[in-house]
């Protein structure tokens, strides 16, 4: 092809996409109307993640400079993060060896139910504390657990014992955030394995019982082998997830078990919008970020090379 | 099909130990219930008030506490969904189409900020640059496209019949009459489910609330309900006060659960489609 033929190819292609971009006119406006949106919103502040290398929030708002990972080295020498950054571990390493097993197990429970009525009640009234703000189940257990004029003060009376104040307990307060996200969120995470349990061969089970496989055998070959994929991606995703503990724990915790409780997202709330050192603070949330994003990455590719299927 | 007696235990043992986990549910919620109708709210664990009266409603009511709260919370919910729903409704059709020009290159900055995720602090500045602290506008704008509920949205568009569209174009149909004629009843348990999902962020909203709103007559009910809630720790306080005070907490909780358990059953007819939609192909 001569030049001047791709020259007019090109402009043939050009003349292409504008007359399909003005024949959809109205598809456009749209677009541009919400990405518009993605553009103020969602992208504009990513570009600000320069801030982290920069003393804003430190000086004078004439004297800002950029101070290179300066923000980065201090973060490793602030005890403060560290222990923010253990406990996000901490936490959500115990959530997931707690929690991702439960639902699986309700899962398999609710299966085993055969009367309906039955099932679909409880199923009902399990899903629902997921709906509940973090600030209501959080009302809802500091009523039940007050250490005065409540449940929890009757059962120690009854005991003869002092009142153990549990959200105020450096001992208990991990192990309740844990307990309450498993009371919000387990029985919502049933949804997706009773709906894998569901799309399983039933002439399978037919097989088995045949080949004189019991129950148990049933459970562990045929359905527990069935949701393998889903168990795993769910878990990889989870994982994903590990350093987005953050609302719960805002609004569940206090000062005074702040230092276990405290995480990443909490410690930067209190460095760059109570303390104002935003160059600091941004450089905790894209240190955050780099790492939620290669968790994510990682994991999806786990999960690729696991079902030949990302999540993305 | 004839049960051993093995099976027989296992499924009474089932239906006890998932009943208990429903309780576990259940009982809080009650007990809290009724001590916001009992005239003697007291320490000992029960299901029905001592005394039933309805004063600590009027009481707590007429105090003025949560009246305003509630308005604010309905307000914000409802002006909220209506935003969020259009502005996501609009951008998940565009990005269904399969015509649309760099379709993929769309999506994909779409799903690049759920993955990214940078935190609150250029946001923050950013509605305080734009001079929308104090205006619920910081919270809805922000909160304006949930990406998940979009996804799970443009899923949906894809699903209906190309043919539909094209057949109305040819009749010479634009876009907005295809949107409001063709796709919206087609697609209106997507509509009625993603509306639900705004609703009840918007409802639950805590975080942005207490980041973008510091006029305390604009707090919602979650905001409220926290603070007092927490303050108990700080508060001594007379045998008087401590009552009041826990009349309006019990009655704060029951009050920021009705829209949730009113709109309950309508979410579980479809937050299952919903879920198996957004997490099986994202």
């Amino acid at each position: 092809m001569s030049t001047e033929l791709m020259v007019l190819d090109l402009r043939a292609k050009r003349k292409k996409l504008w007359e399909k971009i003005m024949l959809r006119r109205g598809l456009m406006g749209m677009l541009i109307i919400g990405m518009a949106w993605y553009l103020v919103f969602e992208f504009y502040p990513m570009t600000k993640v320069y801030w982290a290398f920069t003393n804003i929030g430190q000086v004078a708002p004439s004297k800002i400079s950029f101070v290179g990972l300066a923000n980065f080295f201090k973060l490793f020498s602030i005890a403060q993060f560290r222990r923010a950054l253990w406990n996000t571990f901490y936490i959500s390493f115990l959530k997931i060896l707690l929690g991702f097993p439960i639902p699986i197990i309700y899962a398999l429970l609710l299966t085993e139910m055969r009367i309906s009525f039955v099932k679909r009640s409880i199923q009902t009234i399990i899903y629902a504390p997921h709906f509940l703000s973090w600030v209501v189940v959080g009302a809802i257990w500091y009523i039940i657990l007050s250490p005065i004029n409540s449940p929890n003060a009757q059962f120690f009376e009854f005991l003869g014992k002092k009142p153990i104040f549990w959200w105020a307990s450096d001992r208990y307060i991990r192990g309740l955030l844990v307990t309450t996200d498993i009371w919000r969120n387990a029985g919502y995470g049933t949804i997706i394995y009773l709906a894998s349990i569901m799309s399983i061969d039933p002439n399978l089970y037919e097989a088995a019982i045949i080949d004189g496989a019991n129950r148990w055998q049933q459970t562990w070959h045929i359905t527990l082998a069935g949701i393998k994929p889903v168990i795993i991606i769910l878990l990889i995703l989870r994982i994903g997830k590990i350093l987005n503990l953050f609302k719960q724990v805002f609004v569940l915790t206090t000062p005074i078990v702040r230092t276990l409780s405290d995480v990443l997202m909490t410690y930067a709330y209190r460095t760059g919008i109570q303390q104002m050192q935003i160059g600091y603070a941004m450089a905790v949330s894209l240190f955050k970020a780099a790492v939620g994003l290669s968790l994510v990455l990682l994991s999806n590719w786990i999960a690729k090379k696991v079902k030949e299927e990302g999540v993305f | 099909m004839k049960r051993t007696s093995g099976e027989k235990l296992f499924s009474g043992l089932n239906y006890t130990l998932m009943g208990l986990l429903a309780l576990t549910m259940l009982l809080p919620l009650l007990h809290i219930l009724q001590l916001t109708f009992s005239a003697h709210p007291d320490t000992s664990f029960r299901l029905w008030p001592r005394q039933l009266t309805l004063e600590n409603y009027r009481y707590v009511l007429e105090a003025g506490f949560i009246l305003r709260p509630l308005w604010n919370s309905i307000f914000l919910s409802t002006t909220g969904t209506i935003f969020s729903l259009a502005m996501t409704s609009l951008l998940a059709y565009p990005l269904a189409d399969p015509d649309l020009p760099a379709r993929r290159f769309f999506n994909f900055l779409v799903v690049l900020t759920i993955m990214i995720n940078i935190g609150f602090l250029p946001k923050y500045l950013l509605i305080r640059d734009l001079r929308l602290m104090n205006s619920y506008w910081s919270i809805v704008l922000v909160g304006g496209i949930s990406s998940f509920n979009l996804i799970i949205m443009r899923n949906y568009f894809q699903s209906i019949p190309r043919e539909l569209f094209d057949s109305a174009r040819i009749d010479g149909a634009t876009e907005r009459t295809i949107m409001i004629r063709i796709v919206l009843p087609l697609a209106l348990p997507v509509m009625a489910t993603i509306f639900l999902f705004y609703f009840v962020d918007y409802w639950n909203e805590y975080f942005r609330i207490i980041l973008y709103i510091t006029d305390r007559t604009k707090y919602t009910l979650q905001v409220i309900l926290r603070s007092i809630i927490i303050m108990e720790e700080d508060m001594g306080g007379d045998e008087l006060d401590r009552m009041l005070i826990d009349n309006i907490k019990y009655t704060t909780v029951i009050v920021a659960l009705i829209p949730i358990m009113m709109l309950y059953p309508f979410l579980q007819r479809y937050f299952t489609k919903g879920i198996m939609l957004g997490s099986i192909k994202g």
